[in-house]
């Protein structure tokens, strides 16, 4: 495996801020460079170890938790990532990426937003709240997530205007557990007047 | 009681650290080499747990790094030495552990 690629793998597990990463980044590149002089035959895993293995010691030396039990996240590396573009509308980024890091509750802000928790006019995240909105918790007026909650509703569970759903209640509710006010359609369905 | 060795080693290797700084700037893989050959690999010292100790030492301003150019050719290298204030908290630390040793010294002699 070569340095960059070594480098990489480690750093992808560590959940630290963007400076630490980069006093690592530097360090890593450092040492195996003076290694690599120093020994011919040199093999960074040999060396150092697995980068998995690297990375789980930089964490608790670091004394950041890596198994810290919030993870509401899109991805599972806990290096963050951000992506903001220059041009706005209404004061807001046209795109807004923001997601991972320690706890994976980085938030998305723009006009389309994605992230760990996402607001935008589309969103898309662990949690997206926005005009349309796709996630874990998804709420907007049309909304499509493991749990959505809107004007339109599609999801595992959907609460909504017209949901449809393993489990729906809506006005209009389609699902195989329905719970409607105006229609109810489903496997069971019961209808509130 | 890995978690004792750890704990202690954590303490200690501060200790260490410093004393080699004390006696002449190093990067980090010379500080690697040196500390396991000295402590005959007793302390089994990695990567993982040099960088995030160096990094405490250097936002404590305890320690600097700096950036020098080889002689010949080669890369800039980057090197940590030891600040004045680090002095003074290595000869703090080694009277605080010289005390710890002896009175934990005593205790287990019975």
């Amino acid at each position: 495996m070569n340095k960059e690629k070594y480098i990489k793998d480690v750093l992808k597990n560590i959940s630290a801020d963007s400076k630490t990463i980069k006093r690592i980044k530097e360090d890593l590149n450092e040492r195996i460079e003076r290694a690599e002089e120093n020994d011919p035959f040199f093999d960074v895993i040999i060396e150092l170890g697995h980068p998995h293995d690297v990375a789980k010691e930089f964490n608790e030396n670091l004394e950041l938790d890596p198994t810290f039990p919030v993870s509401i996240g899109l991805n599972y590396s806990m290096s963050p990532y951000e992506y903001k573009s220059k041009r706005t509308l209404f004061g807001l980024p046209l795109v807004h990426i923001n997601m991972g890091g320690r706890y994976r509750t980085k938030r998305a802000k723009g006009i389309v937003a994605i992230g760990d928790v996402a607001t935008g006019l589309v969103a898309v995240g662990g949690i997206a709240v926005g005009l349309i909105s796709s996630g874990g918790i998804a709420i907007g007026a049309l909304a499509l997530g493991g749990v959505g909650i809107g004007a339109l509703a599609i999801g595992g569970v959907a609460v909504g205007g017209i949901a449809i759903g393993a489990v729906a209640i809506g006005a209009s509710a389609f699902g195989a557990v329905a719970l409607g006010l105006m229609k109810a359609f489903g496997a069971v369905t019961t209808l509130f007047k | 009681m890995a978690d004792f060795k750890k704990q202690f080693k954590k303490g200690v290797l501060e200790l260490g650290i410093l004393k080699l700084l004390s006696e002449k700037d190093q990067y980090g893989y010379s500080i690697i080499q040196e500390i396991n050959i000295r402590s005959n690999n007793t302390l089994d010292l990695k990567d993982g747990t040099l960088y995030p100790i160096m990094y405490r030492l250097e936002d404590a301003k305890l320690i600097e790094s700096y950036w020098q150019e080889p002689e010949g050719r080669g890369k800039p290298r980057k090197y940590y030495r030891i600040t004045s204030t680090g002095k003074e908290r290595f000869r703090q630390m080694l009277y605080d552990f010289n005390e710890v040793n002896d009175g934990i010294t005593k205790i287990l002699k019975g």
